[in-house]
Parts: structure tokens; C-alpha cells; sequence
């Protein structure tokens, strides 16, 4: 191979690098923004106009510090509260239990801690807001203990997920799989992974959840569950509600939901969009996506999946297949928001960043752009800085 | 055809008006340190697509951690300030910045991978999976697929000498490391490349262009 030949290689990589130059996308950016903004004004509040201090990660000795005195402290309450299979609530140290029919386990979790249950043992982890009951052969592992930014990655097992966050909008909880990122607000929902994939059924709230493969995210609100299979196939996302036999096209049909989920979210009437227009969801059902069809990529998964626990017999009613070019990132149409409602603001929230004078109608009648959710998020910003505005 | 070269730091060939730009970003990062959410909002909206893009190209397009890169290197400039002394651009510093901690988590991830593979050479292994989280994405590109290829101090000076063009000085000042070691590390990658280029039989774009 001549060098010249080489050379003229290694530039049409650089060359392709280049023109794939990986971006952040418009909600990306925003919500990383807020996450910046909210940590570096929280930083300067408390500290006049000094230097903003970042949180810095526990250094090594002070973790095994802290790591000894915790389980030292564990073994003394373990003698002291013996059969307690739970330490007292409201500890702020994270915490774990694992037990079987023949003994409990229990101490404090470290960031790195890898669980991994035996037949027949079940376990239960507490992370500030965030609390886990493992099932039987689960295996999980602890990346972050952050009270704000708790990390979770979930090889295999089922771990059912409880997380009610004091501020929320600041506490993120995060769990990854082999094959999907699930990033979340405030909710109850079950992540389980096996041979099918990983699964996320949604109690209560609203899961992002991102295929590790093809990236594309979707919002599973609460009675739904979506599958994301192991390999490059499509997802399937099963929400409860009335089976269609109509499917409305995916622009309308998303149209239609968003301002209807939002509603669901936030307990309140929903205003329909510009015609067709969906029903709005009674109180306590979640808004229905049937037949929302956002690509036509391979649909691989049986809607009606196996996958989706007994709790949560559902209707399967439509898929979300493999992202098309429609569904790429940086397309403000479709990022993030999936056939429902997306991280946007709530008409309230829209009412004071867009008063009504200026037409609230005209918020649910078109998709607001990445860049007006984005200057919407700021706007509620500034005025929650201001104690304007309340979330 | 690459990027423009910024000044080399300390090479005393800063013009009035590059150095008015330096002045003005120091002034903005003060700003921000000292609570001022305009320059904290200027200063992530102009550098977060850079620092993103470096992130991704170290860690891969979906590790879970590109994230944390991004705001732990806006907030670690906001808190260091005063160490920023102007010799270089504000995007140069974020950049060498967001360029080491994200090697920190692919050499951390390398290293749990080399122990990986020890473990399932003796026939130990848990099938738990310590690549790049997009090492397993078939759809990815050749270009993509070869930058995996590279170790993490490989893919760093690959990807800011080659694909984004900085001068291995710049290198240097940006990942504190020697430029002999760079030299090396950039004679490595490139053999690796060539390796794995022949091995798909890739050919030039005089040839038939990459696929």
C-alpha cells in the first residue's frame, strides 16, 4: 500500500467525520442548558459573588472513608434493628437490601456498586427520591449516587422504580440498558430486560426512552409500556385506550395528542388543536396514541407484546418504528416528541411566557419550533428566578 | 480541506483584534463566575455544540456520559475563571477541557474492557459489554466504525489533528501531553486505520471514494 494511497485514506475518514459531525439537538441543548444554569445559579446564590464552585466527585480516599463508615454503620443498625429489612425512611444515604427466604443483606451503596440477585432473592435500593425493588436475578449497577443525577444501569433482571423528586425539573433519574437509555422526571414504571429487549411500563408519569441503537427516543406516559428490542428493529409502544380503525396520519395524530397529554399531565381540560381534532382524555387516562404511525421503518415487535406485564394489560394499538429521515436528529417536528407530548411547556407555563392577548389558540393550533420551546423554557426561567412563576 | 488554525498559544502573533476577543471572553467568563446568567447563558450557547461534538467523537454518539462532559466543562470554566488567562481561545480551553474529561471515562471504560476480554480469554466472562456504546450500532458509518477502532489517546489526537485540524501544539497544550507522545499516538492511530481500512477493503477516493 503506498503511503500516498494511505494518506489519501486516512484524509477521506477525517473527511467523513467531518461531514458527520455528530450536533446537539434543539431540546438537547435546552435542557442541558437549564441543567447548566440551574447548577451554576445555585452555585453563585450560595455563594454571593464569589466563583462558582463545581460539584466535585468524592475523591478516592474519601470514598473509602465514607464507604467504611457507612457499613460500619449498617452493621451496627443490623445488630440493633435485627430482621429489619429496611433501614428507617428518610435516611439520605444511599442504601440497599437484598433478601431470600433465609437471610437479609443491607448497607450502604457506593457509586460502582454492582448488584447482582441469586434465585429466589429479591432486593430493594433507595437513592434520595429514587427507590428500586429488584426481582429475582436481576443484575444492576450504581453509576451515580447524585442525589439530583442518580444513574442506573440494568443488565438484566426486572427493577420496578419509584421516583417522586422534591424539585422537580433538577432531579434526574437515569437508567441505561443493553439497549435503551430511560431518562426520567417523576414517576413509577418497571424497566425490565431480557431476551426481547428492555421493557418500560409507565404507572405513573412520563419515561423518555431512548434506543441504544437508532437513538430515537420516545415518551411513554402513564398505562403505557414500550419495548425496545436488543437489536436494530423497530420499538413498540402500547398505550391504553380506544382502538382506531382509522389511523390518523402521524402529523395530525401527534398534533392531536400533545396538547392532550399535556393535559393529562398536568390535570387539566385539554384544548383541542385545529381539526382533526382528538378527544381529550378523562382524568386518569392517559392520552391515546393509537395508530400513530411516525415511520415506516421494519416493525419487528408484535404489538401485541408478551412483554408488558399482566399490571399493565393494555390495548396494543399502534408502533413506532426505526427513526425515518423525519425522525432525525435536530428535526424540530419530531425530536423528542413521538407521538405525544414532549418536554414542552404546559399551556399554563405557556399562558405566562405567551399571554393570551397574544393567542394561546395559536399555540395549539401549530408545533411551536424547537427554539420557541426552548425560549419558552428560558422565559420560565427567568420568571421562576424572579419567584414570578411557580412549576 | 481543514478547519482554520487558531493562534498558537504563547506565540506572541496574536493580532489587536484577536486579542480584543480573548479580552472580551475573559471578561465574559468573570461575568459568569460572578453570578451573571447572560454570560453563563452566552457561554453555553456558543460552545456547546463544540464541546458536545468533541465529547461524542472521544466517547461515542451514545454514551450515557456525554452529557455530564458537557455540563461538567461549562461549569468547571465558569468555576475556573480566573485560570483562564487569555493566551488561547475561550472554544480552544473548553474544547482541551471537555477533551480530557472525556478521555477519563474512555480510558476508565478501556481499561474495564481490556480487563473484560482477560476475564473471557480464561472463560470467566459475564457477557457484561465495556465497548463503546456505539460499537455495536451496525448502521454506523466506515469513518465511524474506523474511529472506533482507535484507543482513547489514539482517537484524541486523530480526531483534533486530522478531522478538526488543530496543530499538534495545540494538542499538546490542550491534553497536557508531550508532542513526541502525540507523534507517536498519531502514527499508531494511523496504522490502526490502515489495518482495519485494508481489512474492509476500503479504497481511496480516487479509487471508488469510502463507503
Amino acid at each position: 500500500m503506498s503511503r500516498s494511497g494511505n494518506e489519501a485514506r486516512h484524509e477521506s475518514v477525517a473527511a467523513q467525520l467531518r461531514e458527520e459531525a455528530p450536533r446537539l439537538d434543539d431540546l438537547r441543548r435546552a435542557r442541558l442548558e437549564r441543567r447548566v444554569l440551574a447548577r451554576a445559579r445555585g452555585a453563585a446564590v450560595s455563594q454571593g459573588t464569589a466563583p462558582v464552585v463545581v460539584e466535585a466527585r468524592p475523591s478516592a480516599s474519601r470514598h473509602l472513608g465514607l464507604g467504611a463508615l457507612a457499613l460500619a454503620a449498617a452493621a451496627l443498625v443490623g445488630f440493633v434493628v435485627r430482621g429489619a429489612f429496611w433501614p428507617e425512611p428518610g435516611a439520605e444515604t444511599p442504601r440497599f437490601a437484598i433478601g431470600s427466604a433465609f437471610e437479609t443483606r443491607e448497607g450502604a451503596l457506593r457509586e460502582g456498586a454492582r448488584i447482582e440477585l441469586a434465585r429466589g432473592e429479591e432486593g430493594r435500593l433507595e437513592i434520595g427520591d429514587v427507590s428500586a425493588s429488584l426481582r429475582d436475578g436481576s443484575a444492576i449497577e450504581v453509576r451515580s449516587t447524585d442525589l439530583d443525577d442518580v444513574r442506573l444501569v440494568l443488565d438484566r433482571g426486572v427493577a420496578e422504580l419509584s421516583f417522586h423528586p422534591r424539585e422537580r425539573g433538577r432531579q434526574h433519574l437515569r437508567i441505561a440498558t443493553p439497549s435503551a437509555d430511560v431518562e426520567v422526571v417523576g414517576t413509577v414504571f418497571t424497566v425490565a430486560v431480557d431476551a426481547r429487549g428492555t421493557t418500560v411500563s409507565v404507572r405513573e408519569g412520563t419515561v423518555r426512552v431512548t434506543g441504544r441503537v437508532d437513538g430515537a427516543s420516545v415518551l411513554v406516559n402513564a398505562g403505557g409500556a414500550v419495548t425496545v428490542p436488543p437489536v436494530r428493529t423497530a420499538s413498540a409502544v402500547q398505550t391504553p385506550g380506544e382502538s382506531h380503525a382509522t389511523a390518523p396520519s402521524a402529523a395530525s395524530a401527534e398534533e392531536a395528542a400533545a396538547p392532550a397529554a399535556e393535559a393529562a399531565a398536568t390535570g387539566q381540560e385539554a384544548t383541542p388543536p385545529a381539526p382533526p381534532a382528538a378527544p381529550a382524555p378523562r382524568e386518569g387516562r392517559a392520552a391515546s396514541r393509537t395508530g400513530t404511525t411516525v415511520s415506516t421503518g421494519p416493525a419487528v415487535m408484535n404489538a401485541a407484546g408478551s412483554a408488558v406485564p399482566p399490571a399493565a394489560a393494555v390495548a396494543a394499538t399502534g408502533d413506532v418504528g426505526a427513526p425515518s429521515a423525519a425522525h432525525s436528529l435536530g428535526d424540530p417536528r419530531t425530536d423528542g416528541e413521538v407521538g405525544a407530548a414532549g418536554p414542552r411547556p404546559t399551556r399554563a407555563e405557556l399562558m405566562v411566557v405567551h399571554p393570551p392577548s397574544r393567542g394561546l389558540d395559536s399555540w395549539a393550533a401549530h408545533r411551536p419550533s424547537s427554539r420557541e420551546v426552548a425560549d419558552a423554557w428560558h422565559d420560565i426561567d427567568e420568571l421562576q428566578a424572579r419567584g414570578q412563576f411557580e412549576r | 480541506m481543514r478547519v482554520a488554525i487558531l493562534d498558537r498559544a504563547g506565540d506572541g502573533v496574536t493580532s489587536d483584534g484577536e486579542a480584543g476577543v480573548r479580552a472580551s471572553e475573559r471578561e465574559r467568563l468573570l461575568r459568569a463566575a460572578g453570578g451573571d446568567e447572560d454570560a453563563m447563558r452566552q457561554i453555553y450557547r456558543e460552545h456547546a455544540d463544540a464541546v458536545f461534538r468533541t465529547a461524542c467523537r472521544v466517547l461515542g454518539s451514545s454514551d450515557a456520559e456525554l452529557d455530564d462532559v458537557v455540563q461538567h466543562t461549562v461549569l468547571a470554566a465558569i468555576d475556573g475563571a480566573a485560570r483562564f488567562d487569555g493566551r488561547s481561545r475561550l472554544s480552544t480551553w473548553l474544547i482541551g477541557s471537555a477533551t480530557r474529561r472525556a478521555l477519563d471515562h474512555a480510558r476508565a471504560r478501556h481499561r474495564r474492557g481490556r480487563w473484560a476480554r482477560l476475564r473471557e480469554g480464561a472463560g470467566l466472562s459475564d457477557g457484561a459489554s465495556v465497548a463503546r456504546p456505539d460499537a455495536q450500532i451496525e448502521g454506523r458509518s466506515l469513518a465511524e466504525r474506523a474511529l472506533a477502532e482507535l484507543t482513547p489517546d489514539q482517537r484524541v489526537v486523530f480526531v483534533l489533528h486530522q478531522v478538526e485540524g488543530h496543530t499538534l501544539q495545540e494538542i499538546a497544550d490542550m491534553t497536557d501531553t508531550g508532542i513526541s507522545t502525540l507523534h507517536a499516538r498519531l502514527g499508531a492511530a494511523r496504522k490502526r486505520l490502515d489495518a482495519f481500512l485494508a481489512r474492509e477493503g476500503a479504497q481511496t477516493p480516487e479509487e471508488g471514494g469510502a463507503r
